[in-house]
């Protein structure tokens, strides 16, 4: 392996032909990839859910073929060292891997010793330990909360503990697999401004598995796309990303900036640089619209509210409370005037600003403290979950945790059962249901063997039966690729045009101003704001306080203002249809 | 929740700042005192003491007396049982003189009974043993909660067991609040479909568990899969036998004096209860007989 030792110098990764089978499986999870990561550079992963790039981030650090069982082909070489020859525990020492959740991966109980466990185990000398963990804590901004328990602290900042951990551990490799996939607006921000600067300063190697395009690609020396266990497209990120058909076809979230400009490439326009963030999207577009005239005219509302006239008011909530046992308080006089029959509402907000919290207030698993929750004008105080939830359905969060059936069809039996509908009925209501969401052909296997889009579909098939009239589904598109998640807001769109109250609450706000007919903003136990999207993006006041983001293509919209763009585009259709109307 | 109770508080107190070596003597210097006294009136006062730590390590009362109302089922059983079978099973500190009767606990109905001989002395007896299983909880509650869980592998490890086990009971702390999460929402998404605990037939309220025990024990596992693989991930299992731990046990001037205290209090409890026979329930019964003017 002479070849192999001084081609190592130059590269941190080496990937020849590596294949990889989980035992009990028959197809491999990953086929032939070949990669090569020079020291010092950074690579994008991307890729639809069940691609392989988690099977991939194991085979670096030897979690693949040490941990895991399954069958290897090809060879790995990291930093030099042969991964089938060394044990992840040695592996570890040159590689950092950061998993997906947070929750997989914290187990001590302080953050102290979370970040200490590294360097414990690597027995380095206690005065080194505590200038790691010292140095570990100002990096990932949770100097103070040292002795807290790491399940205690907000979405961002337990995964900026486990970035931490492996900080403290002074990899040479880092490989981050999803490092923001249970975070809000903020919570991903921070996570990626903590990257940037192990990147920046430390010019460490890097392998960063990521959907979110927009925040990763500014990074990224080179781009991977994975599909079906196999790197599809590899290379300069610019040249992946004129890949168009190729993006299309994995439905992958490209920036709406790249989207826009692969809109002119097909129309016949030649360019040299695809833009990706806003900054390169507004100069693309100043490019292209100087000269031209913008119509004064309003973007095309391509989802307007629900002009059914209906004005039952379906939920209402009067100066709601809400204290949890341990004594803090969730709500702080949350007040929502009216939700009407038949809307499709979105709950937005930071981590911890009492959406979940209103939502399990909603199907009485909460009673207000003070206030009320009306729903159709019955009061939640006086009525149990069970008599609840023949109205609202709340489908959690991970609801494939959830499921325990045989089968699909007693899965989505179950709720009804529960009502004690008569049987007869609940069977008419799970193949209604199931035609409805395209679950037939699954009825009569179990649940378990479904991928795992497919047992997010069970399980809100299994709320639908129930017949509500109110269905709440928190964070659907928690831990999806963007493809999944849009399906999930399809689905719940094809229920709530059959006349059922739709409430989502999500951190996706692409999908958000897409689906929703209004959004209620929650702020630190508070509404602060109920409006339509387009409305609610245009509130700058609004955005800082809550620290989200608007759409990409919003951002692009407000800085060219001075050009005459409408201010209220939220969706890329609607910047492409008024495009459309300017550009030859 | 239970765990809210006697889970570890993160504080600064004085006992919050004792070596965990410490804090475990000084649990076993108010525990075994509790066994070896059983005379009320001196386990008041060994409650007392407790009570003053507690209050010392900034522990809300009303956490204590949340305990008392968990603990009242079984205290009622301590108490039912020494009332009943008090002269059998007391016979070796049975008074020289003659128990004074109060009455049946159950009184003669046609051929049933009577049952359930209740003498002062039997009362007395039992209301020590009762307070004694208090004492005992609440100075265990006073070494958890001032105790972090992160001490744990570095006390056991001084302690001499193997770094495996220290690290292992440490993890087992750490995953309780995740457990817990888990375990409530599990429950609150099947509660949302309409499930509740059916059937006084206690066959079909097990069976009536299975949504919610399902997924948790299927979570559980694939949860531990993942923590086992995350702590490969950062070197476990590189060299045991050489861990070094970030916490350093030492003790300090205050520790050493609180050890010097605790132990002498364990001595003088230990040589009154055993060789002085000090402390025992006689002598309040005969003070309680006394003050009632009943002849001994």
């Amino acid at each position: 392996m002479a070849g192999m030792s001084s081609a190592s110098s130059e590269y941190d990764i080496i990937l020849d032909n590596v294949s990889w089978t989980y035992s009990g499986s028959s197809e491999p999870a990953i086929k032939n990839i070949s990669l090569k990561v020079r020291r010092g550079e950074i690579l994008v992963i991307t890729g639809p859910s069940g691609a392989g790039k988690t099977t991939l981030s194991r085979v670096l650090n030897g979690l693949i073929p040490h941990f895991y069982r399954g069958e290897m082909k090809g060879e790995a070489y990291v930093k030099g060292l042969r991964v089938r020859d060394y044990d992840v525990s040695i592996m570890s020492g040159k590689v950092g891997l950061v998993f997906d959740n947070p929750a997989n991966q914290l187990f001590t109980a302080t953050v102290l010793e979370e970040i200490a466990f590294g360097p414990e185990n690597y027995c380095l000398p206690r005065d080194e330990i505590l200038r790691r963990v010292d140095y570990a804590l100002k990096f990932s901004r949770l100097t103070g909360f040292e002795n807290k328990s790491p399940y205690l602290l907000s979405g961002g900042q337990q995964q900026a503990c486990a970035l931490a951990a492996i900080v403290a551990m002074n990899p040479e490799v880092y490989v981050l697999d999803e490092p923001t996939s249970n975070l809000d607006p903020e919570g991903t921000e921070l996570v990626f401004n903590r990257i940037k600067e192990v990147a920046e300063t430390q010019q460490k190697t890097m392998v960063i598995i990521e959907h979110k395009l927009d925040y990763a690609l500014p990074l990224a020396d080179s781009l991977a796309v994975m599909n079906d266990g196999e790197i599809v497209a590899y290379g300069n990120p610019l040249e992946v990303l004129e890949r168009v058909e190729l993006m299309e076809e994995l439905d992958l979230q490209i920036p709406h900036a790249t989207e826009i400009a692969h809109w002119f490439r097909r129309r016949g326009h030649v360019l040299h640089n695809i833009p990706v963030t806003v900054d390169e999207g507004a100069s693309f577009l100043r490019k292209v619209l100087s000269g031209s005239t913008i119509p004064q005219v309003k973007a095309v509302n391509n989802h307007s509210n629900p002009d059914n006239g209906d004005r039952t008011v379906a939920i209402r909530c009067e100066d709601v409370w809400y204290q949890y046992k341990d004594g803090s308080t969730a709500l702080k006089g949350v007040n929502i005037p009216a939700i009407y029959r038949g809307e499709f509402v979105g709950f937005i907000g930071k981590n911890g600003s009492g959406k979940t919290t209103t939502a399990k207030l909603l199907n009485g698993l909460y009673k207000p403290t003070r206030g009320s929750v009306l729903i159709f004008g019955r009061d939640t105080k006086a009525l149990t979950v069970k008599e609840l939830a023949a109205e609202v359905a709340y489908v959690a969060q991970m609801p494939d945790d959830q499921l325990f059936a045989q089968t699909v069809r007693d899965e989505l039996a179950f709720g009804p059962r529960n009502l004690g509908v008569a049987e007869e009925e609940v069977m008419k209501r799970v193949e209604d249901v199931a035609r409805e969401l395209e679950l037939t052909e699954y009825l009569d296997i179990s649940p378990f063997n479904l991928s795992q889009g497919l047992k997010q579909r069970v399980a809100v098939a299994s709320a639908v039966t129930m017949n509500p009239k109110i269905l709440v589904v928190d964070e659907p598109t928690t831990g999806q690729d963007y493809a999944r998640a849009a399906a999930m807001m399809e689905l719940v769109k094809k229920l709530n045009l059959k006349g059922t109250t739709v409430i989502v609450i999500s951190h996706n706000m692409d999908l958000m101003a897409a689906y929703c007919h209004r959004v209620v903003v929650f702020h630190d136990g508070q509404v602060i704001h109920i409006g339509t999207p387009k409305e609610v993006f245009q509130r700058e006041d609004i955005l800082a306080r809550t620290a989200l983001k608007p759409p990409q293509v919003t951002q692009i919209a407000k800085k060219l203002s001075d050009l005459g763009v409408p201010q209220d585009i939220i969706t890329v259709d609607e910047m492409l249809s008024l495009l459309d109307r300017v550009v030859m | 929740m239970a765990y809210d109770i006697i889970g570890y508080r993160p504080l600064n107190t004085f006992m919050h700042r004792r070596d965990p070596r410490v804090k475990i003597l000084w649990f076993l210097a108010f525990s075994l005192p509790a066994v070896a006294w059983n005379d009320p009136l001196w386990l008041l006062g060994v409650l007392g003491a407790v009570l003053f730590f507690n209050w010392v390590a900034k522990m809300p009362f009303k956490g204590a007396l949340k305990i008392l109302i968990l603990l009242t089922p079984a205290m009622l059983v301590i108490l039912v049982f020494n009332v009943f079978f008090f002269e059998q099973t007391v016979t070796a500190s049975l008074p020289p003189w003659k128990l004074y009767y109060l009455g049946y606990l159950i009184p003669k109905i046609g051929n049933f009974g009577p049952y359930g001989y209740v003498s002062l002395e039997s009362l007395i007896f039992a209301s020590g043993a009762m307070m004694r299983f208090f004492i005992i909880t609440l100075a265990g509650r006073v070494l958890l909660s001032t105790t972090s869980p992160s001490e744990i592998p570095a006390t056991l490890t001084k302690l001499r067991a193997p770094v495996e086990m220290a690290v292992a009971v440490s993890v087992a702390f750490g995953m309780v609040p995740a457990m817990i999460q888990q375990v409530t929402s599990i429950f609150e998404a099947q509660r949302s479909r309409g499930w509740s605990v059916s059937g006084r037939n206690p066959l079909k309220a097990i069976r009536s568990f299975v949504p919610t025990v399902l997924p948790i024990i299927r979570r559980a596992i694939s949860r531990s899969e993942f923590i086992a693989a995350a702590m490969a991930s950062r070197g476990y299992g590189y060299n045991p036998a050489g861990r070094t731990s970030i916490r350093e046990l030492r003790l300090n001037r205050v520790d050493w004096i609180m050890i010097g205290l605790l132990l002498a209090f364990l001595i003088v409890n230990q040589v009154s209860a055993f060789v002085l026979k000090l402390g025992d329930y006689r002598s309040t019964a005969l003070l309680i007989r006394m003050a009632l003017g009943i002849p001994t």
